[in-house]
């Protein structure tokens, strides 16, 4: 065994050295960075491990001592060298420049927050997810949104799981406040030995505990909403829209433990906050064309028994303490305004312009965009810039 | 807008975790052995205290309000964490002879977390072993999902 660990570390270190090269050739984006240097501290860490190990295989007692230190520790690298290898470099190396766009978003999303300021975010190719982590979150971004400007505001759902990763102890427990709450409202029959009684309340537990899942991505969606604003409605109602029968009911079998609620029931909840928060309109519109749609497909609202409009208050009530207690930044009037003036000055001014620009005028809407993002990238990332891109400094800017 | 924000939770969190049950398993050892463990370890080791008592700490939390039955729902608990907890309590049910962790109570591997009493070594050894094996068996799950199979 300690010759298998040794060759094992050996073979391991030698990975690493070769990921550590990978890292350090290629050419990125000013804002990769602090996740280049992060990288490349998880391979120095590991590395030591390695040499750790490969130092007490030197001895037969302490290897008869810490053997199953030494094979944990072994398999922990492993693991970590496949998940460099397979996640974490080439999310780097893939394309650095061709996410820039998402990417100088997101980081400036993230020094927003002070919780999250130290979390230093890279972007790849996939459908819109995340792999949240304290130390090197990886936001995915399909590769025709890359380089366009409607679809970003989803980015900051995305966030919201970084959010619910940093703030989890305070959220878990106001979910299991309302995950409580649905098993009062679901009026559990009276108990009995009878199967029916059983089945009953299996299912219910099943509803309970699929609204964690549920709760966590309504969640999200608000986050998305306070910090974007309409441009958030707009791309996720666009998003989701895909005329599909899925997009308005989930099947009874599947809708017990699925990871996400039904769109049509995530739309209808953010247009009421959309409309709380005074924008009426476009909450009626969105609204409008779901209903349409739905009529079209002929399909009606059912959740099986998972949501019940018994549920809304409490549904609104548990999100809005999940906000207070994450605090996301929220869009500011400066940044919503309608004057061609500053469209630059902060990422959510540019999303929101974005939208009203292609509204009102489709046709100049490609070239404006282009000129726009062109414009976007090349503002430095020099400490008075992102200090011109803070929220205090945006109301004063009005 | 996938789901495998919960695996990569999960995955950050286990990999955490075994890296603290094996500097303070470690450390027990070597101490139990009489070898010098090096001062400089003192700080990593202090902090794998940490993260293991604030874990098992929210583990025991959790166990105590499914009153043992792994048949419960376990509310306020990601799906991930959950099923932890479950494999938790259906090896406490199986290993009733076992004398690690199983056999004691969380309270009591908490406390042994952090003791400097070589006496209570064996103890504290046992249960880490016990600990790092169900974290272990759990983290397969996330790595399937992350990594994949060959």
């Amino acid at each position: 065994m300690r010759f298998e660990l040794q060759v094992q570390n050996r073979n391991l270190r030698r990975d690493i050295l070769e990921l550590l090269q990978h890292i350090e050739v290629i050419d990125i984006p000013p804002e990769l960075i602090p996740f280049r240097a992060q990288l490349r501290n998880m391979c120095t860490k590991m590395r030591e491990i390695c040499d750790k190990n490969l130092k007490v295989l030197e001895s037969e007692q302490k290897t008869r001592i810490l053997l199953d230190e030494l094979m944990s520790d072994t398999s922990n690298i492993h693991i970590r060298v496949r998940n460099m290898s397979d996640i974490l470099v080439p999310a780097l190396v893939r394309n650095p420049h061709g996410t820039h766009l998402s990417l100088k978003m997101l980081v400036w999303i993230h020094r927003q927050h002070a919780e999250t300021e130290a979390n230093f975010p890279v972007v790849t190719d996939g459908g819109w997810s995340i792999l949240p982590s304290r130390l090197l979150p990886i936001y995915y971004v399909p590769l025709l949104q890359q380089r366009r400007l409607l679809m970003q505001p989803l980015l900051f759902h995305e966030f919201g799981h970084q959010l619910h990763l940093i703030h989890k102890t305070e959220l878990d427990e106001l979910i299991r406040e309302f995950q409580i709450v649905v098993l009062r409202k679901l009026n559990l029959p009276l108990a009995s030995n009878d199967r029916y009684y059983e089945r009953q309340l299996t299912k219910h537990h099943q509803i309970a505990l699929t609204w964690y899942s549920w709760l966590a991505e309504l969640f999200c969606d608000a986050v998305g909403f306070q910090i974007g604003g309409p441009c958030y409605l707009r791309s996720f109602s666009f998003a989701l829209t895909s005329m599909r029968r899925d997009d308005f009911r989930i099947e009874q079998e599947f809708i017990m433990g699925s990871s996400h609620p039904v769109p049509w029931l995530r739309v209808q909840l953010l247009a009421k906050r959309a409309e709380s928060a005074g924008f009426v309109d476009i909450a009626k519109r969105i609204r409008a064309v779901w209903s349409e749609t739905a009529a079209a497909l002929n399909i009606e609202e059912d959740y099986y028994g998972m949501y019940d409009e018994v549920l809304e208050q409490d549904v609104i009530q548990i999100i809005d303490d999940m906000l207070i207690e994450t605090n996301p930044r929220s869009y500011t009037e400066t940044e919503l305004a309608t004057t061609n003036a500053n469209i630059l000055f902060s990422p959510i001014r540019l999303l929101n312009k974005a939208w009203e620009i292609h509204e009102a005028k489709p046709d100049a809407y490609i070239e404006w965009e282009k000129q726009m993002i062109s414009q976007y990238l090349n503002v430095p990332h020099e400490p008075h810039t992102i200090q011109m891109f803070t929220r205090s400094s945006g109301e004063e800017a009005s | 807008m996938n789901s495998n924000w919960l695996a990569a939770t999960s995955f950050e969190q286990s990999m955490e975790i075994i890296a603290a049950i094996n500097e303070l398993s470690t450390h027990a050892k070597l101490k139990r052995a009489g070898i010098e463990d090096g001062s400089e370890k003192d700080a990593v080791v202090e902090e794998s205290r940490k993260i293991l008592s604030a874990f098992l700490t929210h583990l025991h939390q959790v166990v105590k309000s499914t009153n043992g039955d792994e048949t419960q729902p376990i509310l306020g608990t990601d799906p991930r964490s959950s099923e932890l907890v479950r494999k938790y309590l259906i090896q406490a049910k199986r290993n009733t002879a076992s004398e690690g962790l199983y056999n004691v109570s969380l309270n009591r591997f908490i406390e042994l977390i952090s003791t400097n009493n070589r006496e209570q070594f064996d103890e504290l050894i046992i249960c880490l072993k016990d600990l790092r094996e169900l974290v272990e068996q759990h983290m397969h799950g996330d790595v399937n999902n992350l990594l994949g199979n060959i």
